[in-house]
């Protein structure tokens, strides 16, 4: 053991500071080098060639994870593919289920899923590190000859691992915990009594839909694994997803007529249609009478040119109602997350704390100076106090006026050195899940659970509403309730109106069928 | 073996050094593995790509069966011959749109004619620089492309 005393501190050569630097140098080289491995999550596929029944295609992301091996996630990428057939007619292409007839590299594990509806890839190392682009191919069960257009979508996910969690925090208006106000353990998927169950610091203000008697066993509890989308819905994905609809599907899952004005923002309230929210989904060729459906783009930041690299394609979407969210969910063969496990999603293995958000603190930084807007790199120059996550919400600040009032970048919070905290990400890294906009989830309610977790199967009814069974009804939206807070949302003390908090469920009395400027969402599989 | 006495100070200093920062460097390590074991770093793009395999991409999307087919030759051509296109399965007194565009989609040449068997195609050569380009043959409903590569 060294120990100092002011006779060493004199005998301190001359080059020490010198080779002090040289040191310091070496480390912060050999940091970043390491971190730059985790800069970025730049989803990309390309080069897609079909040869045969294959999809043959590149795949690259940054930032991913694996720490299964250690019980905990890992990110993934789902794979699903669209097909316009010789009616011009896009349909969803089943995949092979059989893992051995898709060839990749070894440092990708594919993983199929038994309804063929598309496929699951991840890093095969265990820890951090960037998946460089990489050939995969996917192999169809149908004739890829039958397709004028093929197209290739990839979801960024992340694996929620099997485990016990808690359920409410104890203080949340219209919280969910046991009969003496404490937070619920879910121990199991197993059915749960309505009278195991009690509402905690009822809302005062509004009546909370009340407690189904039953919570079925086969009612996705969060306790089984599953995997749920890393960020909310991009409203990118929502153009990709309207470009493959019928014109009286996209009648349905718009707010304006295809047949509307190029140029025309397609999701915003009709009667003020010039408050975009940072809504970019616009008409870029308009459809016919005759039936031919419009053409989709981004024009973020208005000027009548669209997907310009700052239209803000990945933003979150808002003014999703609950319709057109449960719509691409079922199109892109996912399906909706339950409440609770939204809130295995953001806890995880952790007890709860009072008033806690998704980061698992009770402050927050709101977001609201965004830096590079529109582009790929949107993000805020704000900057998290300590302890605080760094969240777009509330859009009345009271020294500076009207904030943001609008939707930011998906994972704008977070850069090449955050951590949990000043990300804003929840306890699996999943991130948004707190602020931006608020998430549809099915709720734990007499409608809701008659949800049993069934995925999408890529196809849509003729007027472009989801028909999966006991998923939520698209137009009355009974069973749904809205969570997580989004870009308007105020926060109060513990306890109190506080739309943020993991556990809050205020809004449990709407029947959210509306278009909102705040309202948006995920899914899961 | 070298002990800590033989070395000179500067030397001592060097090696704490980079003990301490190796040191840290785990911590560091280790802590991102335990917090959530997760990653909560980022920065570009929002974790969503597609990708349109078409004509233009794949070079080859085969039409639907029993539709029509095209060969085209010569293939390389070059400056001052004429590419011809043998066609099949057409439809007698229609016409067939001829667009020839380079990989990136930027269209050349646009041309319209009646069907036949064999259609000779005049190319802009003034307008094609060496390399590969995209025809494409729109024919009723369906449309058909080939590759094919210019030489000077």
């Amino acid at each position: 053991m060294n120990t100092w005393n002011k006779n060493q501190e004199k005998k301190i050569p001359k080059g020490y500071f010198l080779a002090m630097q040289k040191a310091i140098l070496i480390f912060i080289f050999i940091y970043l080098q390491v971190n730059s491995l985790l800069f970025a999550n730049n989803l990309i596929i390309s080069n897609a060639n079909i040869n045969g029944n294959t999809i043959e295609l590149e795949i690259s992301w940054d930032n991913a994870w694996n720490f299964l091996q250690q019980g905990g996630s890992s990110d993934a990428t789902w794979l699903f593919v669209k097909g316009k057939n010789s009616s011009g007619v896009w349909v969803h292409i089943d995949l092979s289920i059989e893992a051995k007839n898709y060839t990749r590299m070894p440092s990708l594990t594919i993983e199929t899923v038994s309804d063929g509806k598309g496929v699951f890839v991840y890093g095969q190392a265990n820890g951090s590190y960037n998946i460089t682009t990489t050939p995969i191919s996917l192999n169809s069960t149908t004739n890829l000859s039958a397709f004028t257009d093929v197209r290739v979508f990839a979801i960024e996910m992340v694996h929620i691992p099997q485990g016990e969690y808690f359920l409410g925090d104890g203080v949340s208006i219209s919280s969910l915990g046991d009969t003496n106000g404490n937070p619920f353990l879910i121990t199991s998927e197993a059915a749960i009594n309505g009278d195991e169950l009690s509402i905690i610091n009822t809302n005062e203000q509004f009546t909370p839909e009340t407690l189904p008697t039953l919570i079925p066993d086969n009612f996705p509890k969060g306790y089984k694994w599953f995997y749920v989308m890393k960020y909310e819905l991009s409203q990118v994905q929502y153009v990709d997803f309207l470009n493959t609809l019928s014109f009286t599907q996209q009648q349905k899952r718009t707010s304006f007529s295809p047949t509307s004005p190029s140029g025309t923002f397609a999701m915003v309230n009709p009667n003020q249609p010039d408050s975009l929210y940072r809504n970019g989904i616009a008409i870029s060729v308009s459809g016919s009478v005759s039936g031919t459906p419009a053409i989709y783009a981004m024009d973020g930041n208005a000027n009548g040119i669209f997907n310009e690299e700052d239209d803000g394609l990945h933003r979150a979407a808002n003014f999703l109602s609950w319709g057109d969210l449960s719509a691409y969910l079922d199109w892109a063969a996912l399906r909706p997350i339950t409440e609770m496990e939204y809130e295995k999603i953001c806890r995880g293995e952790y007890e709860p704390i009072a008033g806690e958000f998704a980061w698992g603190t009770t402050m927050v930084t709101n977001a609201i100076n965004p830096i590079n807007d529109g582009t790929v790199f949107e993000s805020v120059s704000d900057v998290p106090l300590a302890g605080s996550g760094l969240a777009n919400h509330g859009n009345v600040v009271a020294i500076d006026g009207w904030g943001l009032r609008g939707v930011l970048r998906n994972g704008f919070a977070a850069n090449e050195s955050t951590n949990r905290v000043e990300s804003g990400a929840a306890f699996y890294g999943v991130m948004e899940m707190s602020g931006n906009v608020w998430e549809y989830t099915v709720m734990v309610s007499d409608e809701g659970v008659l949800y049993s977790g069934t995925c999408g199967d890529g196809f849509l009814d003729d007027n472009g509403n989801a028909n999966q069974p006991y998923w939520c009804n698209s137009d009355s939206a009974f069973g749904v309730l809205l969570k997580g807070g989004a870009w308007g949302s105020t926060i109060s003390e513990v306890g109190s109106w506080r739309d943020l908090a993991i556990s809050d469920r205020f809004y449990s009395h709407i029947k959210p069928t509306m278009r909102r400027s705040t309202t948006g969402g995920r899914g899961g599989r | 073996m070298i002990t800590l006495k033989e070395l000179n100070m500067k030397q001592h200093y060097i090696l704490q050094s980079i003990i301490t920062a190796t040191f840290v460097l785990i911590l560091i390590f280790v802590s991102t593995i335990i917090k959530g074991q997760a990653s909560f770093v980022g920065g570009l793009g929002g974790g969503y790509s597609m990708v349109e395999v078409t004509s233009g991409t794949t070079g080859i999307v085969e039409i639907p069966a029993n539709s029509f087919e095209v060969t085209i030759f010569p293939n390389p051509v070059s400056k001052n011959q004429v590419l011809k296109a043998k066609i099949n399965g057409f439809e007698k007194n229609s016409k067939i749109k001829i667009v020839v565009s380079d990989m990136i989609g930027f269209q050349i040449f646009i041309q319209e004619v009646d069907v036949a068997s064999e259609i000779s195609i005049n190319l802009p050569f003034e307008k094609l620089s060496k390399g590969i380009y995209l025809i494409s043959f729109q024919h009723s409903k369906n449309k058909i492309t080939r590759r094919f590569s210019y030489t000077d």
